[in-house]
């Protein structure tokens, strides 16, 4: 009955609370947040992963859709678990039983988000370095314009003191207003804990990932419809 | 005549400065229109080059876009000599960042280097409904649909547009082109599409091959 977890480190935070929260114990593969950018490395790399264990009865993989980096993953060594959800946002901005509504114009962040080495903050570092700042705000003002707001999410999961001061910073440098919604890790805890119902595709090992786990052009759960 | 080579190294390497220097001196020297298409490719391998850089995760999106609005004066520095046959346009793209979806930093580099390729490229914006596609396309008669989204979300939008393209009868004299992080063959596939990119260049490149 041996479960371990692959995660991507944007949630570490959000995991280790679901950890503790739960007393769940199984190890921890955490995998780098910049995989994100790019779905067919982040399943490339999570096929890596999952080809090497040994001894797992399942994988439970701290991930959503994420832009179908997930679709097409093999349960090459043990079944995968995998919550249905869109991604990262979707995952700790939903609630149980509701259907999740993405906030248009809006810019998210949690502390995990602000630590990738291609957050926004290092875009924004990176752009002052190589064009100066004034240029850099035009490029972030052209970059962000469909945006009006910066959300910081409260997970809980860490000090939000810091990560607002951040997230002020980075919006007075690119016009947008910031903003604070709470979050939550209850997906994230289920997905610890089960029951594996309708929150989660279950693939057996053997199975592959299929764009209908995630419910595009199939059946999606009444309340997490995407 | 140009370093061709030295333009789109230039132009990799997104040094503005010589890009533009180098442009203006090409133009001054009243040049013809071949020669002048062939600068335009060049600058096109150069973005071509800067897609690679960004794959490799040397080019951050900021870079992206900088390399946007460069294309973007390049052309503008070249449109008094690019005369003649170039001025006729290869084809129609109706182009839109598909129903709830906002992202757009690639959607408009490959409308810039579409545009740069000869094509007429009618921009939709963001955030489009299927319906609007459909009006549009009805309104344009395009060769080419082409779709752009970041999200999950973005497939079930563009399978929700291209099943509206079917129901209106519209489907089978337009090639459908998909892209954006999430697409692969099997979205292409179950969204019913004709393409799938992730690079704006290869975008291109697909898009000229249907209208030859």
């Amino acid at each position: 009955m041996s479960k371990v977890i692959i995660a991507c480190q944007t949630i570490s935070d959000e995991l280790n609370l679901a950890m503790r929260a739960t007393g769940c114990s199984y190890p921890v593969i955490r995998m780098a947040s910049d995989y994100h950018m790019d779905p067919n490395l982040l399943r490339a790399k999570l096929q890596e992963e999952i080809d090497k264990l040994t001894d797992f009865q399942d994988v439970l993989l701290a991930y959503g859709c994420c832009g179908n980096g997930l679709v097409g993953l093999k349960a090459s060594t043990a079944g995968l678990i995998i919550p249905r959800t869109e991604d990262c946002i979707s995952m700790v901005l939903s609630r149980p039983g509701e259907k999740f509504e993405r906030l248009k114009r809006t810019y998210f962040l949690t502390r995990g988000w602000l630590q990738g080495s291609k957050s926004i903050a290092a875009e924004y570092e990176h752009a002052c370095e190589r064009y100066g700042e004034a240029r850099a705000r035009k490029l972030f003002k052209f970059m962000l314009k469909n945006y009006n707001y910066l959300m910081v999410i409260d997970t809980g999961a860490y000090p939000l003191a810091d990560c607002l001061s951040k997230a002020e910073e980075l919006a007075g440098n690119t016009g947008l207003e910031v903003v604070v919604s709470k979050g939550s890790v209850w997906l994230l805890q289920k997905l610890l804990t089960g029951p594996y119902d309708e929150d989660f595709s279950v693939i057996p090992r053997g199975g592959t990932v299929n764009s209908s786990h995630f419910g595009m052009a199939g059946a999606a759960p009444a309340h997490q419809a995407i | 005549m140009l370093d061709l080579q030295a333009l789109t190294k230039a132009v990799g390497d997104l040094n503005e400065q010589q890009v533009l220097a180098m442009l203006k001196e090409f133009v001054a020297t009243n040049p013809g229109n071949e020669e002048t298409v062939a600068v335009v490719n060049a600058c096109q391998q150069g973005m071509a080059i800067v897609g690679e850089l960004f794959d490799q995760k040397e080019y951050f999106v900021g870079d992206l876009i900088f390399a946007g609005e460069l294309l973007s004066s390049a052309i503008d520095i070249l449109k008094p000599v690019l005369g003649g046959e170039s001025t006729v346009t290869v084809g129609k793209i109706v182009l839109g960042t598909v129903e709830g979806d906002l992202h757009d930093i690639g959607k408009n580099i490959f409308k810039n280097m579409a545009e740069a390729a000869g094509f007429e490229v009618i921009d939709l914006g963001i955030d489009v409904p299927a319906a609007t596609f459909v009006e549009k396309v009805k309104e344009i008669k395009p060769e080419i649909v082409g779709m752009s989204g970041v999200l999950t979300l973005a497939l079930d939008s563009m399978k929700k547009t291209v099943d509206e393209l079917k129901t209106a009868g519209l489907r089978d004299g337009v090639k459908v082109i998909i892209g954006g992080n999430p697409v692969t063959e099997e979205a292409c596939r179950v969204i019913g599409a004709d393409a799938f990119t992730t690079n704006a260049a290869e975008g291109v490149k697909i898009c000229q091959g249907w209208v030859k």
